[in-house]
């Protein structure tokens, strides 16, 4: 009976339902009041679409497996892990970035938070100057020619 | 299906050929602050010249890092100090690490002025080779503070005393401070008399403080402190301190 695992269907914004343990809901500090809370068997969470909370949970389920094999297994799980966490940020494009930051601020799962932050950071200190940087996350500049200058002027030390 | 599939192409190759829509200045200003924050300390400067939106995003990032070292101009150096460390901002600051290199007095105090009253910081670090002296007032509730200040060049001297005495004074909240390098030891190599003026209970971290003292003043004559717990407390304080190895081979505690 203790063996047995508990699992929680949870339900996107678009309705699209995943079942899972109850073990991978508590890596999202707000699923885990949400079951503590009100003990149904299903939770809808309108933040959230099918695509980017299908993310979530691939997330969620490798991180806490890895969690409860941690007991015996050496540091080479935390390597694996990482290698797991890079493909898992390679094989996205920016914009499901965005929305599991957005989903990861609102669920808090404070690491995958970090993740994709850290993967943005990493977009945009690859790029050689701020121009590159507009141009790869799409930003459009609405500064004036002068009002430019001045902001290059006043952080001068920075671009070197 | 045609329009389906070129939009798919598109967002996959999003990051080689950059976004055609600014979707990132779509995120609410503490989730680009907490972006900003993984980033490289002249990485975030930087954004600043990226739109008006993203122009004082980097001063709500919850930690600093400042180097007078990437500075020609010392005004600037100390405006932008004065930009970061707004009042209506110093609040958010989590995370503070300070690195003065410029010989010019007081420039860390002049830079950490608005930090007075400070709620929430739980990291200083202020690596500090330059400044003759250094006061912090009321740093409220610091977790962490780690300092290394050399008070100018030359000998530890009286006056360079005074002004650790001061400093001290003004840190006495922190639970976790470590004081690095040559602050302490031109400081220890030198110091023959300790006074605790204040009374000592016996808790854990008065007792770490008296046996760092003990244990690593090379020179150490005196050290008197005044124990104010009750009678069994205070045997208890006063076995454990008989117990701290010396540093200094004249060492004499004395218990008022």
């Amino acid at each position: 009976m203790e063996n047995e695992k508990k699992m929680i269907t949870l339900k996107s914004s678009d309705d699209v339902t995943f079942e899972v343990e109850e073990a991978v809901v508590l890596e999202s500090q707000f699923l885990s009041h949400l079951v503590q809370d009100c003990p149904a068997p299903e939770h809808k969470i309108k933040e959230v679409t099918g695509k980017i909370l299908s993310k979530v949970v691939e997330y969620c389920e490798k991180h806490v497996v890895v969690v409860v094999d941690g007991g015996d297994s050496s540091s080479s799980s935390g390597d694996d892990l990482k290698k797991w966490d890079d493909k898992f940020i390679k094989e996205m494009d920016l914009s499901t970035v965005y929305d599991l930051i957005a989903a990861a601020n609102y669920l808090n799962i404070q690491a995958l938070l970090d993740l994709m932050c850290q993967r943005v950071a990493d977009v945009i200190t690859a790029c050689k100057d701020h121009k590159e940087i507009r141009e790869t996350l799409g930003i459009v500049s609405d500064y004036t020619a002068e009002e430019e200058a001045e902001v290059l002027k006043e952080n001068e030390w920075a671009f070197d | 299906m045609v329009g389906q599939g070129k939009a798919k192409q598109a967002s996959s190759k999003g990051l080689s050929q950059g976004f055609k829509e600014d979707i990132i200045s779509q995120l609410p200003d503490p989730l680009i602050c907490h972006i900003l924050y993984h980033l490289p300390r002249k990485e975030v400067v930087k954004t600043s010249v990226l739109s008006t939106r993203w122009g004082s995003l980097w001063l709500w990032v919850p930690s600093l890092e400042l180097n007078s070292h990437d500075f020609t101009d010392l005004n600037a150096f100390v405006s932008l100090g004065h930009r970061f460390f707004n009042s209506d901002r110093a609040s958010l600051i989590h995370k503070l690490k300070l690195t003065i290199t410029i010989d010019e007095h007081n420039i860390t105090m002049m830079l950490l002025m608005p930090l007075h009253g400070l709620m929430q910081l739980s990291s200083v670090s202020i690596y500090d080779y330059a400044s003759e002296s250094f006061i912090v007032n009321n740093l409220v509730s610091i977790a962490k503070i780690d300092i290394s200040l050399f008070f100018g060049s030359g000998l530890f001297n009286e006056a360079k005393r005074s002004n650790l005495h001061s400093f001290l004074l003004g840190i006495t909240r922190a639970t976790d401070m470590t004081l690095c390098d040559n602050t302490f030891e031109c400081m220890l190599s030198s110091l023959e008399y300790v006074n605790f003026k204040v009374g000592i209970v016996g808790v854990t971290a008065e007792m770490k403080l008296i046996r760092y003292f003990i244990e690593n003043s090379a020179v150490l004559k005196r050290l008197t402190l005044r124990l104010v717990g009750d009678s069994t407390r205070d045997n208890y304080t006063l076995k454990e301190l008989l117990r701290i190895p010396r540093g200094s081979t004249s060492c004499e505690v004395v218990i008022l």
